[in-house]
């Protein structure tokens, strides 16, 4: 929309129930409402969808990137309305849509594919002379496998009779399908793609690479471009290998071609996604091409404007996927209002693009991606220095959010060193994520913000109307800091902006013109500058920087002496059974027997006059039985379920 | 002379470190095992380091009975004086459980006398720190009547001074009832208990088995009775909080309103308060989330947070200033007005009334809870509370109404008609005797058999009763505003306010639905 704006074109948003508050609806020129929230009743309906174009009367339409964005009988279904898909052919969209037969093209094109034997294998002998042409180690695969079952890496032909016989067991046992194939295993593969810009006229040209290495379960975390990795010489075999694959489907619009890379830098097709995808902004800051205005102005027939030979690929550029998902629950998706949001400082480094904001609801239908944070610098060390200073500054509250595992991947020493792969984060993060380590660095960062912040709170506290006459109430210069249960013993002396901060040799200076209040501490310790965040917590603060929260709290000395004294974790007696707080109609049951629940979590929906009430746990444990069903009417006080 | 100087020096010395001991290392050390701190030490984390002057430090009991005369301790287990909580003057008592179990008898409890006198003739709060046995059973009736002449002086002190009871140990029988006249009750959980009567007795009396946690502990009495206002995890926690907790208090009725300095701009305007309260008329949302938009910092001190949940009270700042909130919470029992929210949301009412906290009533409340047992346990003289408290009430009164104020629980919460000073609603918030729907039903009861007619006459309803305009026209609104806005309207209607002078007709004192 800001690209239409910029060419002078009026936009029009469509939206649904659970859109209504959302910022592109905000934006728009236009906007028209689709349906209800599930996307189901309103972006994947494409009667709906065609019917705010008649009402709109606009004259063309941009997918996007998810929903209907690759939907080849969408595009039929506009070019029979006499409208505008800013977006490929339904032609080309179908062929690469197949797996299969995007493959074939792809052989036909002479692109490099995984080497492999597509047909199934018959026996032993038969499969060791196909890993012996393909070349060890290889994978043999269930044709209808998936999850890993039925799949085994074999390194030599020793080791294929038993490989075979182990794969096809599970294969049937799991499947009842027994058919296997075979292809080369790529160890360490990495996941680099082609921006491709085709138009009408057969012109086409290659927007350098993106590196998608750093992904979760197939989704990318973090884009950037160019890759580290690859060589001007494999880059402009890529370029060729695209073309010669555009060419091949006719194809014309943005688009990508997706590869897979190997240690040695060998390149494999793997698909072609026929649509804007998500981290073309980072190609935009490399090559100062607006993707989204060439795409319309393909669409409405002109020619590209470049050749190959005009496209400078300058600087970095990195891109991070800000979601409401809570790393340190193994990613658990979050829905719930956006209480608090406030982005970096913008320069010209800095790009986001989100679609909610302030009040903004993350709603439980659709991705759970709040916005793209991408940075620029000359150099890698640059624009991840940016990404560095812009994630910690970035406020996000009421949700949770993955922004502290963004900064703990981006500070990953194997990723600074460009050692990544799509495994990554399974192989740094196996037991998934407890934030990041503590260094004694970092704890020097945290200790120096409790003490700022504390005796500057402490100060004012000091200063409230009504104080004794003739009596200074003085704070002291001993303290004792703890992080996360660690006690530092500190000597603290206040200077102009800030503290001197003596713990056993270390001496910690801290500055900042930090405000009571703000959640977003930013301060220059011994000389650098820190961004930290802060929560508070009874009696205490949860700081967070660079992927580590820890629990803070400032005492006396004397007071450190006595909390010693305090006895943790006494238990309590538990509820064991939840009650209906009031008489009324069950009209949502959130959990099942047997899940795990923790504070807070929704547990069921009541109407009762006229409104929901949401029954929230009041204690973390396991659900034993539900005793009721979803409509059912409760008197106030039945028993709705028991915990284990 | 200079020997005798010397002798009275020494003793002076010996004398003040003997009543330091309290009663003795052992019993100091079997306290600290229970992750009790002493008398003495609970005084030095509540005050501000060597604020603390102690009396009555050299008080003895004077009871021979049953050889206690060889029982003597220097001040009689109770630690008594004045200090201040970030510089400002607090009265305290401290029960020493190491001297005698903390048991009161009669010099132990003149001595908590003198510290409400001096406290009420002084005009500051008293913070009373209960860790007692009970009463001194050798002192038989001195004993008792120590607690009358206690109770007696939190009545007269009732109004005049804040007073803040800390439960942190046993409080059993007639103890439990200074604390229950005093304004606010905190508890430690696991160390403190309050009741009338002991597991003992009750399975003597009645069979029933019940643990002492679960009979007065501090989340069944901040959860079930609503008798104690705040739980902490320990001692520490505890006073620490009641520092922060003093912070929000003027020292007496008569002194000015706690004001703090604050960087959070008071015309601050919050684009997200516009989509707080959800599209769809019958979904919750979260209350507590606009009163921590609002105040300074998001600093709201919620008290009684697990006790009638479907209304919410606490302090906050206010462009620097004190200030009570009370606010119905739609996500508990959809806000309804019951008889616990009622009795929780009147108290605290009449406490700021008495100490000139101007009061910020949030409204989206659908009506009384229905039910026989809200009826049969007295809902009329329950809710006819916060009405009382509500029309008594002479400090600067705001109100806004967020989404709905329907039927009586609309005049209770504080309406122009209870003499509100300013009263706001949200543009899209709907008042009336009930909600468009339901009026509709009643008022075109044959037309609403047809959908589409339903629709329409409820519309008809909303735009010629329940719209705000229609009471902002009759002047029962003040103004009808922006949510983003709220912060600085608020803040500009305190600042109007601030000299606001009400006097009541004399009575000797007034009569509430008890």
């Amino acid at each position: 929309m800001k690209t239409l704006k910029k060419i002078g074109i009026k936009s029009v948003a469509v939206y649904s129930e659970a859109d209504t508050h959302s910022m592109h609806v905000q934006h728009a020129d236009e906007a028209y409402y689709i349906g209800n929230s599930p996307a189901t009743e309103s972006y994947l309906s494409i009667p709906n969808i065609i019917n705010a174009i008649r009402a709109s009367g606009a004259n063309a339409v941009h997918p996007g990137y998810g929903f209907l964005s690759e939907n080849a009988h969408f595009a039929n279904v506009l070019k029979r309305e006499g409208v505008t898909l800013i977006g490929p052919s339904a032609s080309a969209i179908k062929k690469m849509g197949d797996k299969i037969e995007a493959k074939k093209i792809a052989i036909e094109a002479g692109v490099s594919t995984v080497p492999g034997y597509m047909g199934t294998i018959s026996n032993i002998i038969q499969a060791i002379e196909i890993a012996e042409k393909i070349g060890f180690p290889v994978i043999v695969k269930a044709a209808a496998g998936g999850g890993g079952r039925g799949m085994r890496v074999v390194k030599n032909s020793q080791e294929m009779a038993n490989a075979f016989e182990a794969a096809k067991l599970e294969a049937v046992n799991n499947f009842s399908d027994g058919r296997l194939f075979i292809e080369k295993l790529i160890k360490s593969p990495r996941h680099i793609e082609i921006q491709l810009l085709a138009d009408q006229y057969g012109n086409s040209v290659c927007l350098g690479e993106r590196e998608c290495s750093i992904q979760r379960y197939h989704q990318k975390v973090i884009e950037e471009a160019p890759s580290s990795f690859i060589t001007e010489e494999i880059r402009q075999q890529m370029y060729k290998e695209t073309i010669s694959l555009s060419n091949r489907v006719g194809y014309c619009s943005a688009g990508t071609v997706e590869f897979i890379v190997d240690l040695d830098k060998n390149f494999y097709f793997l698909e072609m996604n026929t649509r804007l995808q998500v981290e073309h902004p980072v190609t935009e800051m490399i090559t100062g091409i607006d993707i989204v205005e060439e795409m319309i102005k393909i669409a409405a027939g002109e020619k590209l404007a470049f050749s190959q030979d005009d496209i400078k690929l300058k600087g970095h550029a990195f891109e991070s996927r800000i979601c409401a998902e809570n790393p340190m629950r193994g990613f658990l998706p979050s829905s719930g209002r956006i209480t608090e949001y406030s982005e970096p400082p913008k320069n010209a480094n800095i790009r986001i693009d989100t679609g909610l904001g302030l009040g903004g609801e993350v709603s439980m239908f659709y991705d759970s991606m709040i916005a793209k944070l991408c940075t620029y610098g000359e150099t890698r060390e640059q624009a991840l220095e940016v990404m560095r200073s812009s994630l910690s500054s970035y406020i996000i509250r009421g949700i949770s959010h993955n922004i502290s595992f963004l900064e703990a991947l981006i500070s990953n020493s194997r990723f600074i060193a460009g050692d990544i792969n799509t495994a990554f984060i399974e192989e740094e993060y196996p037991d998934g994520f407890s934030g990041a380590t503590l260094t004694s660095d970092i704890t020097k960062i945290f200790l120096a913000t409790a003490i700022f912040i504390y005796i500057t709170e402490q100060k004012r506290a000091s200063l409230i109307a009504g104080q004794m006459v003739n009596q200074v109430h003085k704070i002291g210069t001993r303290w004792v800091v703890s992080i996360d249960d660690n006690l530092f013993p500190v000597l603290i002396k206040s200077v102009e902006d800030g503290y001197n901060i003596r713990q056993e040799h270390d001496r910690i200076s801290i500055r900042s013109n930090w405000n009571v209040g703000s959640r977003l501490f930013s301060c220059v310790i011994n000389g650098r500058k820190a961004n930290v965040k802060i929560e508070n917590i009874t009696t205490g603060y949860i700081l967070s920087h660079s992927g580590i929260s820890v629990k803070a709290y400032v005492r006396s000395p004397r007071m450190s002496e006595l909390e010693a004294i305090m006895i943790t974790n006494l238990t309590c007696e538990e509820q064991t059974e939840l009650q209906a707080p009031l008489a009324g109609q069950i009209i949502a049951i959130k959990v099942q027997e047997g899940s795990e629940i923790v504070i807070g979590q929704e547990i069921m929906v009541l109407t009762a006059m006229k409104m929901e009430n949401i029954i929230i746990a009041e204690r973390n444990g396991k659900i034993a039985k539900i005793l009721v069903n979803e409509k059912d009417h409760v008197a106030s006080g039945q028993v709705l379920l028991k915990f284990v | 002379m200079n020997q005798h100087i010397i002798h009275s020096a020494k003793l002076l010395g010996e004398k003040r470190n003997e009543a330091r001991q309290g009663g003795g290392a052992e019993r100091v050390a079997i306290q600290h095992k229970k992750g009790k701190l002493t008398a003495r030490e609970r005084l030095e984390v509540l005050l501000d380091p060597e604020s603390f002057e102690e009396t009555g430090m050299f008080v003895e009991h004077r009871c021979n009975n049953f050889g206690m005369g060889k029982k003597k301790f220097p001040g009689d287990g109770v630690v008594t004086g004045q200090g201040t909580i970030n510089g400002r003057l607090v009265f305290v008592y401290s029960q020493d459980f190491t001297v005698l179990g903390g048991s009161l008898g009669e010099y132990h409890a003149k001595k908590i006398c003198n510290i409400l006198d001096s406290a009420l003739a002084v005009g500051a709060p008293v913070i009373g720190i209960n860790d007692s046995g009970g009463a001194r059973i050798q002192e038989g009736v001195d004993a008792l009547g120590g607690y009358g002449e206690i109770f007696q002086r939190n009545v007269i002190a009732s109004g005049i001074i804040p007073q803040i009871s800390l439960i942190m140990g046993p409080c059993a029988g007639g103890a439990v009832y200074s604390p229950a006249l005093t304004d606010f009750i905190f508890m430690v959980e696991n160390s403190a208990y309050m009741f009338v009567t002991g597991p003992e007795v009750v399975k003597t009396v009645t069979g029933e088995e019940v643990t002492q946690e679960n009979l007065g502990g501090a989340r069944m009495h901040t959860a079930k009775s609503g008798v104690a206002d705040l739980a902490f995890k320990n001692d520490i926690e505890a006073l620490l909080e009641t520092r922060r907790f003093f912070n929000f208090l003027p020292l007496s009725n008569s002194s000015l309103l706690p004001r703090r300095r604050t960087e959070d701009p008071a015309d601050r305007v919050d684009m997200s308060l516009n989509t707080l309260v959800p599209s769809a008329p019958n979904k919750p949302y979260d209350m507590n989330e606009l009163v921590e938009r609002i105040v300074d910092e998001g600093e709201f001190f919620e008290l009684q947070p697990d006790f009638a949940k479907n209304i919410i009270i606490g302090f906050g700042y206010m462009e620097g200033r004190s200030v009570g909130f009370v606010a119905n919470q739609p996500l508990h029992l959809a806000g309804c007005l019951d008889i616990n929210a009622s009795r929780k949301a009147a108290r605290f009412i009449r406490f700021c009334d008495a100490f000139n906290i101007p009061l910020v009533t949030l409204v989206d409340v659908p009506g009384f809870l229905p039910g026989t047992d809200q009826e049969h346990d007295g809902i009329i003289k329950h809710g006819a509370k916060l009405l009382y408290a509500y029309a008594e009430a002479t400090v600067p009164k705001i109100t806004i109404i967020t989404r709905k104020a329907y039927g009586g629980a609309y005049i209770v919460m504080n309406s122009k008609h209870l003499r509100g000073d300013i009263n706001y609603a949200w543009f899209n918030s709907e008042i009336a005797v009930l909600g468009a729907e339901g009026a509709a039903e009643i008022i075109f009861k044959e037309e609403c058999k047809d959908p589409e007619l339903k629709e329409q006459k409820i519309q008809e309803y909303r735009n010629t009763v329940t719209s705000p305009f229609v009471a902002a026209s009759r002047g029962y609104l003040d103004n009808i505003i922006e949510p983003q806005n709220t912060r600085w309207r608020i803040c500009k209607a305190l600042n109007i306010l601030q000299n606001k002078k009400v006097q009541l007709p004399w009575k000797k004192h007034d009569n509430l639905p008890l």
